[in-house]
């Protein structure tokens, strides 16, 4: 027993120099390798294979023979964003350090964005200025000129106190005889918060949607069902007719907003679909190369069994604007939405 | 700063605490009773793999603060150890991956004196520890995490071998026997976490009784403490640590900490 002091101190000795042996090797910084980590990530952990009948294997067939050691960053990030492209869900981001980000189809998104709708123009053409809400990510609100309707404005689903920023606002806009609650180019957040703005305006609790996240290495690996429902905000909801504003930029928890706010009766939807990512997206996920991404790792699905990811919430009365219409200073979104609402209930 | 101010005002209501209990004492090895009192401070430097929270291999650095105290009964103790690690984690070829990390540690053990043998320079105690384990990370805005917690039973071996008259070194080892291991799930990530994010207490028990089967672990202390007045001794630390499971995805963690601090009888 006495030299049991010093067989422990060299144990810890010994220990201390066979890291490697316990951590294993690090991952190697060759494009081969990155390769494979990637595809493999997405096969052992993407949640909408099976839901959007989409065949992994085969990409790996076309993409991996283009890859080598001797593969450029550039050309490599070329065939990572052919990967993630074919995969249509703009839950799926390419980050390559300087080189461009890269989401997955988010082309009509981005020209949303870029071209088919001005907070500005609203701000100036359709209201008396916009009161922005402290503490909340991107949460304003005002009237419409002219007129007996509310407009409220959110375009992140992100706050501190989502309860009661929603209830003050709606508080602010009692004496109105509608609101107008526009989502669109809403680049999503929080799924509660979305549900809890949306339960201030709930007519009931209505069962919207099913949600499992994907548990293990097969394509059809799912925990067990969580059924969803619509719950109701604060003590009095905002009952009187409402018109929610949506387009291809709505993403993510703007989704699920506009899933929520679908089920309500005296809701309509007008605008272009949302953009259809209603599952949750993996924590950013790692290279060797210093590139990072990440993907959907849910299926949210209809209580008839049916998916809205890459299809997105569809609109009651379809329309969007041009690139035109905006430079022009017309809303026509929020135009047919004013129009709507007089010809359906006589509000103006 | 902040901390640093608690933590003195613990450490003092502490010593405080122990002066109170005990009062002006005579020879100390006389006492059927006594209490022990240390706080510590250091340097932690780690290796970690955590497949479930990325593929690469990372090296991490952090300041070590401990403290805790063994109150000794006759021919048991009861030893109570709080540690508490912050640092930031580094990949070797990817700087832009650095992520902040802490890692909490609650023991408390009862042992017993085997083999009471009058006059030799060593003792050695054997018993259970309960011990809490908490080790999370997280990169950029919780764009990535991951955690590993554990709270669980462990058989620990205690020793002390008396150098000279006022110099000893002690040893100490602990493996895990059984407890809750807490992981994140297969992705990471979940509709359960999404609905109790804001209730730490919901996630940090969401595990399953694990054994050795599925975690293994061991840690072991050298300490190497020497008496600088009547009461006050100084301790010059070097733990090593090593946890693993394979739950989800490979985990492992390897943690040397090297503190000096102060124990006060």
């Amino acid at each position: 027993m006495k030299g049991t002091p010093y067989i422990l101190l060299v144990i810890m000795i010994l220990a201390c120099s066979c890291t490697d042996i316990l951590l294993g090797e690090d991952e190697d910084n060759n494009p081969e390798n990155i390769f494979e980590l990637f595809w493999t990530d997405f096969d052992l952990h993407y949640s909408l294979f099976e839901i959007r009948n989409l065949k992994w294997d085969s990409i790996y067939d076309v993409y991996r023979p283009q890859v080598t050691q001797q593969t450029s960053s550039p050309k490599l990030r070329s065939i990572f964003v052919d990967m993630i492209e074919y995969l249509d869900d703009s839950h799926t981001a390419l980050y390559t350090n300087g080189m461009g980000d890269y989401t997955s189809g988010f082309a009509l998104g981005e020209k949303a964005i870029k071209e088919e709708f001005s907070i500005n123009l609203i701000k100036l053409n359709y209201t008396d200025g916009l009161e922005t809400v402290k503490g909340e990510g991107d949460m304003a609100f005002g009237s419409i000129k002219g007129k007996d309707i509310g407009y409220i404005s959110i375009r992140k689903m992100e706050g501190d106190d989502p309860e009661g920023a929603i209830t003050n606002v709606l508080n602010e806009l009692a004496n109105q005889k509608a609101i107008i609650v526009d989502i669109r180019t809403n680049d999503g957040g929080d799924g509660g918060y979305a549900k809890t703005i949306a339960g201030a305006f709930s007519d009931g609790e209505y069962f919207i949607s099913t949600v499992q996240t994907r548990n293990g290495p097969s394509h059809s690996d799912f925990d067990a069902i969580t059924r969803e429902y619509t719950q109701r905000t604060g003590t009095v909801q905002y009952l009187k007719p409402v018109i929610l504003l949506t387009d291809r930029a709505t993403i993510s928890a703007g989704d699920y907003f506009a899933l929520n706010m679908r089920a309500f009766h005296h809701v309509t939807i007008i605008g272009d679909s949302t953009a259809g990512d209603l599952s949750s997206k993996s924590m950013r996920k790692f290279l060797p190369n210093g590139w990072s991404y990440h993907y959907s790792i849910q299926k949210r699905l209809l209580p008839d069994g049916t998916s809205l990811d890459g299809i997105g919430v569809v609109p009651d009365v379809y329309v969007k604007n041009s690139k035109q219409d905006i430079q022009g200073g017309t809303d026509k979104v929020l135009n047919t939405a004013i129009l709507y609402l007089k010809e359906t209930y006589g509000i103006e | 700063m902040r901390m640093k101010k608690q933590l003195t005002i613990i450490f003092v209501l502490l010593l405080s605490h122990h002066v109170t209990l005990v009062g002006a004492q005579p020879t100390l090895d006389s006492l059927p009773y006594k209490t022990n009192i240390f706080i510590q401070i250091g340097t932690s430097v780690n290796y970690l793999k955590d497949k479930s929270f990325s593929p690469l291999n990372y090296r991490s650095g952090g300041l070590v603060l401990k403290t805790g105290f063994v109150q000794s009964i006759n021919r048991y103790k009861l030893c109570f150890n709080l540690a508490f690690v912050s640092g930031n984690l580094k990949n070797n070829q990817v700087t832009s991956f650095a992520t902040p990390f802490i890692d909490g540690n609650v023991e408390l053990a009862c042992l017993k004196e085997i083999k009471k043998i009058e006059g030799r320079n060593s003792k050695k105690f054997v018993g259970l520890q309960y011990n809490t384990l908490i080790h999370f990370m997280q990169w950029g805005d919780m764009d990535s995490w991951g955690y590993l917690m554990y709270h669980g039973m462990s058989a620990k071996y205690m020793g002390t071998w008396r150098i000279n008259g006022s110099k000893h070194i002690q040893i100490g080892v602990a493996i895990p026997l059984a407890g809750i291991l807490v992981r994140p799930p297969y992705n990471g990530y979940d509709y359960f976490i999404e609905q109790h994010q804001d209730n730490f207490i919901r996630l940090a028990f969401r595990g399953k009784l694990t054994t050795w089967n599925h975690y293994q672990g061991v840690n072991c202390r050298v300490s190497y403490i020497s008496q600088m007045t009547g009461r006050l001794h100084f301790m010059l630390a070097y733990d090593l640590s090593y946890q693993g499971t394979d739950v989800p995805q490979k985990f492992r963690y390897f943690q040397n900490q090297f503190t000096l601090g102060f124990n006060r009888i």
